[in-house]
């Protein structure tokens, strides 16, 4: 059982850093997915991680060990790359038994981790071939194997599904998960861009903007709870829809007013933080619009496309602000193309940020 | 691409000519070299040349293995060419390798430097070279003249590795310091079987560079223990009289060995190995 303990830690590219101290704990046993847009900075911290770059400042601590001038062999750690990195002129059992054979560990041993992690993922048939010979979901799995026989205490993944079509992709995400179950004592660290890896595998993601951390918590606290305005666009397919307002402060209560719409849309308490800035962001998503019925407090616009997917339509809605309000209604409805839509929401689902993009 | 059956045809045509007369304008001295080789003296001098040889024999060849010391100078060109390609495959791709690979400061002005002394031309080095092996007292001995070869060699292999190094993916390196293996067993272990292709033909230059060069040979060594065949032939032009069919046959004898060893090669210089390592 190995926890990760991340303090402080930068990363420099001489005068450029992409790392701008990190602060991140990550409990024995644990599988941690590290989320965000490209160029954020989540490979380089898998990679410091890893030990295949220095840390510039800061603790890495592995087990409770300082790990930052470790070799990377000596951390406990294996890795599986986006491009598999496999070892072309070695069989897969080479490939597979390479790291072992590097530490001078005695045949039988080898042979006998090589082969039940081979078992384990359905590569046994394929021992002898070489990686060219291989499709490319066998590839992945091969690499997962190749850290799976160093018997780690933790696993890195660095995209390692982005490379593979979409159907292979499901199925080699439903064998990591299988493996993180087959072995509940490995720490997991998982790099990705795609939100349902992140949200199917994770027991808590990591959100990475620019270089810092945005937010910490497991999907669903992601999901209902964003800290800021970057995660609830980040998570959620399609994303959130942010539609800035004002506060209207005269009559008897106040009021948050979205521009282009003339009535109240919702009423705050007196003692709303929200009050103090006049201006904010509100954030709602599309599963939580509905069609307004007569009477209901409304936003209303023009279609401009209705993607139909099938068991649920995305409809997006021109309500004269700079980003179209997208609405996610179920069934197969289409509303032409400029047809006027009214649509609705309860107080309860909405999120309110300020005007600095922190949530209320 | 689609094309008009016209407009193939003419291309086709156009391809075929061009290919025809490049083949002429190089195999027709090779030609000449191997009709010139089967005939007798009293023909070779014959006017007007004869295109295909009247009374074919094999006496020069028979003069030039037998009767000459021409087999031992191809044996010690062998030696030193051997020599060469070993020496300089090895040091080209251990200094080729951290060029390529790793971060240190003075990296870019060192591959810099590298081409630079490829770009040094022969003819100005031979009499400084010659002097710093006259110290070593390694004139006239294959030792030296190895050295000799080496200093355009190594630049050369150790250039050609580092793009070739580049263009396997670094992941396979980082791969192998993870699985815990040294920079040395990646290299050994891991880069340079994926380098197969590369270190052949870096190797084969060495090799075609040692086995042909005139210049060093023909002034670094002189007694026959040491003398390669390119200077051996020049011993077959005394003054103005050429012993034509002699020359012609050892001609043809010494490019026997080098026409082999590319044959041989040609696979591993078209595969590429590192299909199938990374996504593809």
């Amino acid at each position: 059982m190995t926890n990760l303990s991340l303090q402080a830690v930068k990363k420099a590219f001489g005068p450029v850093e992409v790392l701008h101290g990190i602060d991140l704990e990550i409990a024995a046993g644990e599988f941690v997915v590290f989320v965000g847009p490209s160029g954020c900075g989540k490979s380089t911290m898998l990679r410091l991680i890893a030990g295949l770059e220095e840390i510039t400042s800061g603790t890495l601590e592995i087990g409770g060990e300082i790990a930052n001038s470790l070799p990377p062999a000596e951390r406990g750690i294996a890795m599986v790359f986006q491009s598999y990195a496999l070892y072309p002129h070695m069989t897969v059992y080479d490939n597979m038994a390479f790291g072992l054979k590097i530490s001078g560990m005695a045949k039988p041993e080898i042979d006998q981790r090589v082969r039940r992690a081979a078992d384990m993922l359905q590569l046994t048939p394929y021992l002898d071939r070489h990686p060219k010979k291989l499709s490319g979901g066998q590839r992945q799995r091969v690499a997962i194997g190749r850290a799976v026989t160093r018997d780690p205490k933790v696993f890195l993944f660095d995209e390692p599904l982005s490379n593979l079509d979409a159907a292979l992709r499901v199925a080699t995400r439903i064998e990591i998960a299988n493996l993180k179950e087959a072995m509940p004592d490995a720490t997991m660290v998982y790099v990705t861009h795609d939100q349902v890896e992140a949200m199917t595998l994770a027991d808590r993601i990591v959100v990475f903007n620019d270089g810092h951390i945005e937010q910490v918590g497991t999907p669903l606290e992601l999901y209902t709870q964003p800290a800021n305005l970057f995660v609830a666009r980040f998570i959620g397919s399609p994303a959130m829809n942010i539609i800035p307002f004002d506060v209207l402060k005269g009559g008897d209560r106040p009021a948050l007013l979205i521009k282009g719409v003339s009535e109240t849309v919702v009423s705050l308490g007196p003692d709303d933080k929200i009050c103090a800035g006049g201006t904010g962001y509100l954030g709602i998503r599309p599963e939580h619009l509905r069609v307004a019925r007569d009477g209901d407090m409304a936003l209303e616009g023009a279609v401009l496309v209705s993607e139909r997917l099938g068991e649920l339509t995305n409809i997006h809605l021109d309500i004269g602000q700079d980003d179209p309000l997208i609405i996610k209604v179920p069934g197969m409805i289409a509303p032409r193309r400029g047809e006027k839509m009214k649509v609705t929401f309860d107080r309860e689902n909405i999120h309110l940020f300020e005007a600095e993009g922190l949530a209320v | 691409m689609v094309e008009r059956p016209r407009t193939k045809m003419v291309r086709r045509c156009i391809v075929a000519f061009g290919l025809v007369l490049a083949l002429f304008w190089s195999l027709a001295p090779v030609y000449w070299v191997v009709v010139t080789s089967l005939k007798t003296s009293s023909e070779i001098y014959a006017l007007p040349p004869t295109l295909f040889p009247h009374h074919l024999t094999f006496e020069n060849y028979r003069v030039a293995l037998f009767e000459s010391d021409f087999l031992r100078f191809v044996l010690n060109s062998a030696l030193v060419a051997l020599g060469v390609t070993v020496v300089s495959a090895i040091i080209g791709a251990l200094a080729a390798y951290p060029v390529a690979r790793m971060r240190f400061k003075g990296r870019m002005t060192s591959a810099r430097l590298i081409v630079m002394a490829y770009l040094l031309p022969p003819s100005l080095l031979f009499i400084p070279l010659f002097l710093v092996l006259q110290h070593l007292g390694l004139v006239d001995t294959k030792t030296g003249l190895i050295l000799a070869y080496l200093t355009f060699t190594v630049p050369f292999c150790t250039w050609m590795l580092i793009g070739y190094f580049g263009t396997i993916p670094a992941e396979l390196d980082e791969a192998a310091r993870i699985d815990g293996a040294s920079r040395l067993q990646t290299l050994s272990k891991v880069i340079l079987p994926i380098a197969t292709p590369g270190i052949t033909v870096v190797g084969l230059f060495a090799f075609t560079h040692a086995w042909n060069e005139f210049l060093y040979a023909l002034v670094y060594v002189y007694s026959k223990d040491s003398k390669t065949f390119t200077a051996g032939l020049s011993g077959l032009v005394m003054g103005d009289t050429f012993i034509w069919g002699q020359l012609m046959a050892s001609s043809v004898i010494a490019i026997v060995p080098i026409l082999i060893i590319y044959i041989a090669a040609q696979k591993y210089i078209v595969e590429g190995l590192a299909a199938g390592s990374v996504k593809g």
